[in-house]
């Protein structure tokens, strides 16, 4: 236990020192990085890809990929602006938004886990599905939020961003499952499957798990989003899921599964909005922005890879 | 001792021979029937639904429409084969930013066309070398490093452009998007001969050879000699060119280029492949099989289109189909065996 324990630590220090790398770096170069309303607006943008690095980090450490959760996040977006705006109160359009994110994490797990088919297409297709709903329900940007929700995600508490709450309830959410016996069989079945099905544990229903888990968090993360727009777009999620999975590798997290953790999935996606500011910082033409986070992304990813590669090395 | 055992077996072998042959070219025909029944009965749908869908001229313009997703799955399919969860996401960015480089070079600067052209395989295969080796040697997984490469490739069109894409395809490209040769398009002729070399260089090369033999067993074909990163190396750089090249074509079958128009054909190229019989697993595959494919995806599109669905709808609709045909070809077996 003790061990693991330290491991654990060492999987996320990597990204913990490329996130206070750049906490330096922009200290220098943003005016006024360091002050509370500076931290609000980088959470406020950032929390959407913190939640998602969390819900991939769990498909990715039971040995699949999860494609579909930036077009949950589209999906769960529009189907709560439009309900909103058909009258809906906010409790009940939101329930039933999640629910339509949820159904498509239920699908995902379904068709994986117990139709055995590879995680990434099915995802990849699930995408597709996602995406298309949420552009026939909104086929254009529109509609609005409720302001209450857009004032109070801006607000801060004793000095803590609100959206802080959220990126707290998912990292709580993976407490429940990491601490418990189910956590043990995840890391188990993500390192090799057939060992652990033979030891009894019964896998499909963990792969089931982690779609449903990470859908459930990517809904949460639409909350974010559509908090911090103030609106209802049928791509806003599009973007997030490479992000989501380069924050994930920056943190540490295997894509041969069996290997990550929650926190090392938070700094890496830090660690990236970190470095997108730093983009938009240096005032460069909007045309240039995309090729440079691109470039950074990339560049994210094979560091990562080359670190792994070392350790690989050590331990041959 | 050594004999006579090995007469007996070549006898044996003969016969068995013929039978395997007999026995391939039905099964090798077997593997094409859902797809062409599917094909045929997609076009009496939209018969039905809109007359004149299964007319000789609108079948030219589907298979027309065909040849340039066809063209897209092509390097798909290589890569693929090559196995070791090979895949390529960012097909669908590399023809968009062939398109765009293409229409400005052409029309805007003194290299012309063939300069374009140049221009295109040297990024293409710059791409694809980029991808093989951290592929190959930084065993970064196919699937987030094409992804990644995609967003670099979407934001270095984006950057290049300055977000106004200008000018008009060069003449040749229109002829070839948009030109008869006689009765038939000349679109459709170009993707038979790129499907017949295609083919050809699977069945008759030594690369086609080695790639499957890479694809179905990285382990077993190093051993028995083969460079499988020179195949992955070739593999990868194929299919870069391939889609800068694709962008081109479809740039002469459009017209004129927009940022992020071939964005689609990354999903739409997967699914074309899958559905002709492609194993995801790597290993086997034919490039008829991804062409066939093509076909049914482009008259289902043409179909959904006829009826006046949303590109919503058809989003969905296409995610519901290849979901479909993942679940009934691409099970891998249970884990208690």
């Amino acid at each position: 236990m003790n061990t693991r324990f330290s491991l654990k630590r060492f999987q996320a220090l990597p990204s913990l020192l490329l996130v206070l790398l750049f906490v330096v770096i922009d200290a220098f170069l943003i005016p006024h990085f360091l002050s509370d309303a500076y931290a609000s607006s980088f959470f406020t943008s950032y929390t959407p890809l913190i939640l998602l690095t969390i819900a991939e980090t769990v498909v990715l450490i039971g040995g699949g990929i999860d494609i579909s959760i930036g077009s949950i996040v589209s999906l769960v977006n529009v189907t709560w602006v439009t309900l909103g705006g058909a009258g809906w109160g906010f409790w009940s359009s939101l329930v039933v938004s999640l629910l339509a994110g949820l159904a498509i994490g239920v699908l995902n797990g379904a068709v994986v886990a117990w139709l055995r088919v590879s995680p990434l297409l099915v995802t990849l297709a699930t995408s597709s599905i996602a995406g298309g709903l949420a552009l026939w329900i909104m086929p254009y940007p529109g509609g609005s939020a409720s302001a209450n929700l857009v004032t109070w995600y801006q607000a801060t508490f004793a000095g803590i961003p609100a959206p802080l709450l959220f990126v707290v309830i998912a990292y709580l959410l993976w407490l429940g499952w990491a601490l418990t016996p189910w956590g043990l069989r995840l890391f188990a079945m993500g390192n090799h499957m057939h060992k652990t099905y033979v030891s009894g544990v019964p896998v499909a229903s963990i792969q089931f798990a982690t779609y449903v888990f990470s859908a459930l968090v990517a809904g949460i993360a639409a909350i974010a989003v559509t908090a911090n727009t103030g609106a209802g777009d049928p791509t806003i999620g599009a973007t997030y899921t490479l992000y989501a999975i380069a924050a994930a590798v920056i943190g540490g997290v295997s894509l041969n599964g069996g290997v990550g953790t929650a926190a090392g999935a938070i700094f890496g996606s830090i660690f990236l909005g970190l470095a997108f500011s730093t983009v938009y910082a240096a005032n460069m033409p909007s045309f240039y922005q995309d090729l440079t986070s691109g470039a950074i992304v990339l560049c994210g990813i094979i560091f990562a890879s080359l670190t792994k590669l070392r350790r690989r090395r050590q331990f041959a | 001792m050594k004999g006579r055992p090995v007469e007996l077996n070549d006898a044996a072998v003969a016969g068995a021979g013929r039978n395997i042959r007999l026995r391939l070219a039905n099964s090798k025909f077997r593997i094409y029937i859902p797809v062409l029944s599917a094909s045929v009965a997609l076009l009496i749908l939209g018969q039905i639904l809109s007359p004149g869908f299964a007319s000789a001229s609108n079948i030219g313009n589907l298979l027309a429409t065909a040849v340039v997703l066809a063209i897209a799955s092509f390097g798909q399919t290589l890569v693929v084969i090559s196995g070791q969860e090979g895949i390529d996401l960012s097909i669908g960015a590399m023809m968009s930013m062939g398109a765009l480089i293409g229409v400005q070079v052409s029309d805007q600067s003194s290299l012309g066309l063939w300069g374009a052209v140049l221009l295109l395989i040297g990024t293409g295969a710059l791409v694809g070398l980029i991808h093989a080796v951290c592929i190959q040697f930084l065993r970064i997984p196919p699937l987030v490093m094409t992804l990644g490469m995609a967003t670099v490739v979407d934001g270095f069109a984006l950057a290049y452009t300055k977000g106004l894409p200008s000018g008009t395809a060069p003449k040749l490209l229109t002829a070839i998007g948009i030109g008869h040769v006689g009765p038939i398009r000349t679109l459709l002729l170009f993707g038979i001969a790129m499907v017949v070399i295609g083919e050809f260089v699977l069945r008759r090369t030594r690369y086609g050879r080695n790639l499957y033999l890479a694809g179905s067993n990285r382990m077993a074909a190093a051993l028995s000699g083969i460079h499988v990163n020179v195949v992955v190396f070739v593999t990868y750089v194929i299919a870069g060119i391939a889609g800068t090249l694709g962008g081109l074509v479809m740039l002469g079958f459009v017209g004129t280029a927009q940022l992020g128009m071939g964005d689609g054909y990354t999903l739409l190229s997967i699914a074309a492949v899958v559905i002709g019989g492609t194993a995801l697993a790597g290993g086997e595959g034919t490039f008829l099989g991804s062409a066939l494919g093509a076909v049914v995806l482009t008259i289902l599109t043409s179909v959904l289109l006829a009826v006046g669905m949303q590109e919503g709808v058809r989003e969905l609709i296409q995610g519901a189909i290849l979901l479909l045909v993942l679940a009934i070809y691409s099970r891998a077996p249970k884990l208690r065996q």
